[in-house]
């Protein structure tokens, strides 16, 4: 059984019956189900503690951003620059960018970012972070869903299994830009979790968001009233079939979600209505300015999604697989994000959002400090950097470290688990105790692994 | 862990240590081990199910046996003592988990081994053996017998002794008394959705309201339409697709035979006993001519049918992960149980041992699992051939099998020819950077980007010729024979080593290839040294002595009747899983089933012609309260249609169904070779998807499901789905009401109506309700409907300037649309 600490425990009508032992003792425990199941899959639910933060953005930046290049400073692999590498035919390559001190608390953060290096004061920088694997698509896997052997529901999915929705007009799980080679879908996918639970996407990986629509959202044919008037007219045949069947919830479920859907139409494209807000928040977020104008967008709306109410926000930038023309390609992505991402954290700080929204931004994997040929970099799982920042952790704080070049993280290492552990608790949620019962057996997010990093914790 | 190790360690005298030494233990170790190891290691531990690898450290037998890893404390020898490397978190393992003990304490137990572990802790581990015995106890592992048909109280009721069965149960419930029978035309809808998927014409209403319901039982499982609809069950549980799905997805070309050899199976009434025994070996199985040798290979392909991570650079994992998916579909599939756990211990709660685990292992391992070609663009992903089959097979498989080689040489060959000029490129721009610098030597390095810049030039050349040289071997295949996904025996079948805790090349003790030991069943042949073992579990799958195999799928074919289950978990008979609400029920189906050769069609038939599937689907307040979910069976609960039912009522409703089977998949047409991955999000166009034949034939690509599909609870074609889930979501809304799709169903619906123009607009109405609900409307939805359309002006920009007949075309368009997204019209009674 799930989650059974809770009043409104995370049961399902199907897990209550499952658990029961048929018969006819059993009834009476089936009514106690109905009152559970009427609540909808989608209603807010109690956490497993107190938690920190309310909601998640989650800055996914695909490919693999070098940690050299970006908080993880490596005077000593500067200095050895040119030596022979640990890879085969490799040579020690330093970062071509200059470090520098930031903040109160006088974090390390590369020139390439400057917006970023900001607001170092509340950026929580894991500096040791591993993980399994160093092929994109089964990181990017292990990334989102804790397995890249096994389809499992992306971490969104527990997040929204776990707590329910705030908003009875907006999806919970909503993934913008997201990834569609590489096995994308699955990355924003329930799994065996219902249905419910899975992303709503908007958008796709490497295209302007500007133009992103979600699917159905508006009629194309009916004016409003006319719409009105069908739904009216659909809606009075759907009455009168529940009645029929009296007591169906699926079918008092289905009139809901006719309703839902209709005021969706309203509000969604209200909150992705940017023209409301002002020029000074969107130069802030670098939105119409070439290069940011993606990402800015993605992050305004990110905030826009928060404020509504959207339990988990999930971003995407693709381009951070750097092989080769580090010396070009890296600028161009850090200046992608860097000032959207600055600017999402100071309007998530002035609107008094950013203490109960984690942010957490990074990679499915960092990079090499070594290169066969001075320009590029290769995969490394073994040591890369992600930061948090808001939702309860402490800012302008770095965690753990890797070897003086950079090859594995060496000292208080966070795996990914322990990483997907620690978000789930910033929430509110025991990552051993969010369980969901599939296949004869109860799945976690962290399978048997996961430790929440305490220290990450204000 | 006593499989693993084989007998209990002997006790070790006492002897040996001194009283001094024993003090030490006392005072330094025992209590360490009590505060931060016996939580989890000890005989505490197994009982409470807590015991974590296999470790006992609560005696001196248990220390030094040691768990799954090995032995945990070797006496004198610290360097091998495994309990100390975790202490020191030097290897994999870190113990305690949470945190690293002072380390003075650790220096501590390296003193105690190096002294030689005094341990005055006598007895031995307790055994967590699994009792096979005690097993066969539980339900599902009892043999089935005809149980006695009970007595009931109103005689009256029943109709047959499945009636009987579930009015005995429902008498035991004071008061709760069964609806009224349906009514005729609500039981013709639900009998032909449930037995064909589609609705019945107002012409089959006319033709079967008058005769009997065995006669339309009959007729619809005469029906080719009878295969296309529980084929389609099958096919959730087989995880049926046409691609490999994970990172790099491929095409699978050959995947729909399978799927067509489901459901003409189904349609020829195969009984079930063959079912399982060709899709597991049917390769293996006698065969009268070519063509039945072929289709009994063609059913194998439910072996290869799992999603595959073809990149994955690891073989080993790749295979046994491949393995592993074979076991969990077998044994949930056919068996009701899930013994994936056994992969890295022994599982808790049924009795399935790691050794079992990989007694199946061996016969997959010395399986080939014939899923086809990877990505030509890369080195080493996960290749594999397929079966040919037809006449000229053997003629033509070995030019095609030539050239498909020389194309992915040649692919790579062009591949690396790229990424050779490539690094050229990163040289250039390399020079040019040191070139801009004003210490530069200008004269060398411009010379250098000069033949660098050359050697770009020539590179350019080649590979446009390696192009050329490749684009024509694509287009001049050689004559290809018909191909099928499948399995065969290895060259080289052989048993297969425990993976300790799971993991690939952690190697234990080699156990024989063989089936679960917790059913036994006779006359199994032992398993021949040449042979993989796949026909042997494939007879002991499909024994009549095999307890599960009969009960499983009759409680299959009820959950699709009745939308829940007699066992509410239909994946899951072991002990986790739900008890049957009828276990006498259950076993009278399952013997007569088996009784009754193993007809699938028979089970059906006797379940829909009881009373108690007969019944109206109308709720009442007593019910309602004494007994909600229905599990007594006082009533016929309301069902939602799934994905393909829905749809192909769409079709027909709106008269677009073409009924004929559509050949072969267009999968087909998408080409054979891809580079990397089929980006099937343009590779299926939308003409693929907008066939008009029956949803099963739609293609099933992972990741790429048609968005009806998607939106509709269709089996998530990467797992087995005993039971679909059934979700109301909001996006279904915005499909029913707005999506391109939705409306042009509608809208030819709508021209349907608009097109007899004998018709007066009631009648109109009229026929939409007989054709989409198989009833006439009542006089209220009558008048709404007709006010509707009267109501015409407003519904559409721009309305006015519009001719009259596209005002009422879009007045009809609008109705047929509410009806068509009606919940009455996504449900069955």
């Amino acid at each position: 059984m799930t989650n059974t600490n809770s009043p409104r425990a995370l049961l399902s009508r199907r897990d209550c019956l499952k658990s029961a032992s048929a018969g006819f003792g059993m009834l009476a425990l089936a009514g106690l189900c109905q009152e559970q199941a009427d609540a909808g899959p989608l209603a807010p639910k109690q956490p497993h503690f107190q938690p920190t933060a309310k909601r998640v953005i989650f800055l996914c930046m695909r490919g693999g951003p070098s940690q050299m290049e970006s908080f993880d400073y490596k005077p000593k692999l500067n200095a050895d620059n040119l030596k022979p590498g640990r890879n085969n035919g490799s040579k020690l390559f330093g970062s071509q960018w200059k470090f520098s001190q930031h903040g109160d608390s006088g974090a390390w953060v590369s020139e390439l970012f400057p917006h970023m290096a900001g607001r170092a004061d509340e950026l929580c920088i894991v500096n040791s972070m591993h993980t399994d694997n160093n092929n994109h698509p089964q990181a990017l896997e292990q990334m989102h869903t804790g397995s890249f052997q096994f389809v499992r529901p992306s971490i969104g999915s527990w997040v929204l299994y776990g707590l329910g929705s705030e908003n009875n007009n907006l999806p919970g799980f909503i993934s913008l830009n997201p990834l569609k080679a590489l096995g994308g879908s699955r990355y924003y996918a329930s799994a065996f979790l219902p249905a419910a639970y899975q992303a709503t996407s908007i958008g796709e990986a490497g295209k302007n968001i500007k133009a992103a629509r979600i699917g159905n959202l508006e009629s194309p044919r009916l004016t409003a009233t006319g719409q009105r008037r069908q739904l009216d007219l659909l809606q009075s045949m759907n009455r009168r079939f529940a009645a029929e069947q009296s007591g169906d919830s699926q079918l008092e479920g289905v009139i809901e979600s006719f309703e839902l859907a209709f005021r969706m139409q309203k509000d969604l494209p209200q909150v992705m209505d940017l023209s409301g807000e002002t020029k000074s928040t969107l130069d802030a977020y670098g939105i119409d300015k070439g290069a940011t104008d993606n990402f800015g967008r993605q992050c305004l709306l990110a905030r826009r999604f928060a404020e509504a109410g959207v339990r988990f926000i999930e971003l995407t930038d693709t381009d951070w697989d750097h092989h080769g023309f580090v010396s070009r390609l890296m600028p161009q992505a850090a200046k992608r994000v860097d000032q959207p991402v600055a600017a999402l954290l100071n309007d998530l700080k002035v609107r008094g959002m950013l203490d109960d929204t984690l942010v957490v931004w990074g990679g499915e994997f960092g990079r090499t400090p070594d290169d066969p040929t001075q320009d590029g970099r290769g995969h490394n799982h073994k040591g890369y950097t992600t930061w948090l920042a808001g939702g309860g952790v402490k800012g302008g704080m770095t965690w753990g470290r890797t070897d003086e070049h950079g090859y594995e993280a060496v000292e208080n290492k966070v795996h990914l688990h322990d990483l997907h552990a620690t978000i789930l608790h910033a929430i509110g949620l025991d990552h051993e105790r969010l369980t969901y019962r599939y296949a004869g057996r109860d799945f976690r997010l962290t399978d048997v692994h996961g430790q929440v990093v305490r220290e990450l914790f204000a | 862990m006593l499989i693993l190790f084989g007998l209990a360690f002997p006790t070790e005298s006492l002897a040996a240590d001194t009283a001094k030494d024993i003090a030490f233990f006392e005072r330094k170790i025992r209590p360490v081990l009590i505060k931060n190891c016996y939580e989890c290691h000890s005989a505490e531990a197994v009982k409470s199910g807590e015991l974590a690898g296999g470790l006992q450290l609560d005696t001196r037998a248990g220390s030094r046996q040691g768990g799954d890893s090995g032995p945990a404390v070797a006496p004198g020898k610290p360097e091998q003592s495994l309990l100390l490397a975790a202490l020191r978190h030097e290897g994999e393992l870190e113990m305690p988990p949470d945190d690293k003990l002072a380390p003075a304490v650790i220096k501590d137990f390296a003193d105690w081994i190096k002294m030689g572990a005094p341990d005055p802790r006598d007895g031995n581990p307790v055994a967590t053996r699994i009792d096979a015995e005690k097993a066969r106890e539980f339900w599902s592992f009892r043999p089935v017998t005809l149980p006695s048909i009970p007595m009931v109280r109103d005689v009256e009721w029943p109709r047959s002794d499945l009636d009987r069965f579930v009015q005995a149960k429902r008498e035991e419930a004071k008061g709760l008394a069964p609806v009224a029978d349906a009514p005729r035309r609500v039981l013709l809808r639900r009998l032909f959705f449930d037995l064909i998927g589609l609705p019945p014409t107002p012409d089959e209403m006319t033709r079967f309201r008058k005769s009997s319901p065995e006669d339309t039982v009959d007729y619809l499982l005469d029906s080719p339409h009878f295969g296309e609809r529980w084929g389609r069950h099958w096919l959730d549980v087989a995880r049926f697709a046409e691609s490999n799905g994970r990172a790099r997805n491929m095409a699978w070309h050959h995947a729909w035979r399978y799927r067509d050899w489901v459901i003409d199976a189904l349609n020829r009434d195969l009984p079930y006993d063959d079912f399982i025994r060709q899709q597991i070996a049917g390769d293996l199985l006698p065969a009268d001519d070519e063509n039945q040798r072929d289709r009994q290979r063609i059913a194998t392909a439910f072996l290869a049918m799992g999603p595959k991570s073809l990149e994955e650079r690891n073989r080993e994992l790749f295979w046994m992960d491949t393995i592993d998916e074979q076991i969990d579909v077998i044994c949930r599939g056919i068996l009701g149980l899930s013994v994936s756990c056994a992969r890295c211990h022994d599982h808790k709660f049924d009795p399935v041992p790691t050794a079992d685990y990989y007694s199946l292992a061996g016969i997959l391992r010395s399986t080939d699992t014939m899923y086809g070609i990877g990505p030509m663009g890369i080195k080493g992903v996960n290749d594999a051939a397929l079966l040919p089959i037809g006449d000229d097979s053997q003629s033509l498989i070995g030019p095609a099998t030539k050239h498909l080689e020389a194309v992915k040489v040649q692919t790579q060959k062009r591949n690396t020819a790229r990424s050779d000029r490539y690094r050229v490129v990163r040289r250039v721009a390399d020079s040019k950077r040191k070139l801009a610098k004003p210490d530069a030597d200008k004269k060398t390095l411009e010379k250098e980007i000069a033949e660098m810049e050359a050697e770009i030039k020539d590179w350019d050349e080649r590979i446009k010729a390696m192009d050329a040289e490749l684009a024509e071997l694509v287009a001049k295949p050689p004559p290809q024979p018909e191909f099928a996904m499948g399995a065969r025996d290895n060259l080289k079948p052989s048993d297969c080593e425990i993976r300790v805790r799971g993991e690939p090349t952690n190697l234990g003790q080699r156990v024989p290839r063989g089936a679960l030991r917790a059913i036994q069943v006779s006359g199994l042949p032992a398993i021949g040294e040449a042979e993989s073992g796949r026909l042997q579990l494939a007879m002991w799958l499909s024994s009549v002595e095999n307890p599960l195999t009969a009960r499983v799928m009759v409680n299959r074919v009820w959950l699709h009747l009745f939308g829940r289950g007699l066992v509410d978990t239909p994946d899951d008979f072991g002990s986790t899983g739900s008890r049957p609400s009828h276990p006498q029920l259950l076993d009278y189906l399952a013997y007569r089933f088996v009784d009754g050769n193993w007809s699938v069609k028979k089970l059906i038939r006797e379940i829909l012609l009881s009373r108690t599937y007969q019944l109206a689907s109308d709720s009442n307040s007593v019910g309602a309260k004494l007994d909600p979910d229905n599990i007594l069976l006082w009533r016929m609960p309301v069902r939602r249609l799934e994905a393909e039912p829905f749809r192909d009522a769409l079709l027909a409703v709106s008269g677009q169904l073409d009924r004929k089977r559509r050949a072969g998949s267009p999968i087909q047409q998408i080409g054979v070779f891809s580079e990397y991955e089929f980006n099937f999000k343009t590779k299926l166009t939308p003409e693929m998807i907008r066939t008009r034949h029956r949803s099963v034939y739609l293609p099933v690509v992972r990741g790429s499901l048609p968005e009806l599909f998607q939106l509709f609870d269709f089996a998530d074609p990467n797992a087995l789905v005993g039971m679909r889930d059934q979700t109301t979501i909001p996006s279904q809304s915005l499909f029913l009401m707005n999506s391109p799709t939705m409306i042009q169903f509608a809208s030819d619906t709508a021209q349907r109506l608009l097109d007899r123009k004998e018709l007066d607009d009631a009648q109109r109405v009229g026929l939409l309700y007989n054709s989409a609900l198989a009833r006439d409307p009542s006089s209220e939805e009558l008048e709404a409907a007709l006010q509707f359309i009267a109501g015409r002006q407003d519904l559409v920009e721009s309305a006015k300037t519009r001719s009259e007949s596209e005002q009422a075309m879009q007045a009809w368009l609008s109705v047929c649309q509410a009806m068509l997204a009606s919940s009455e019209f996504r449900h069955v009674r």
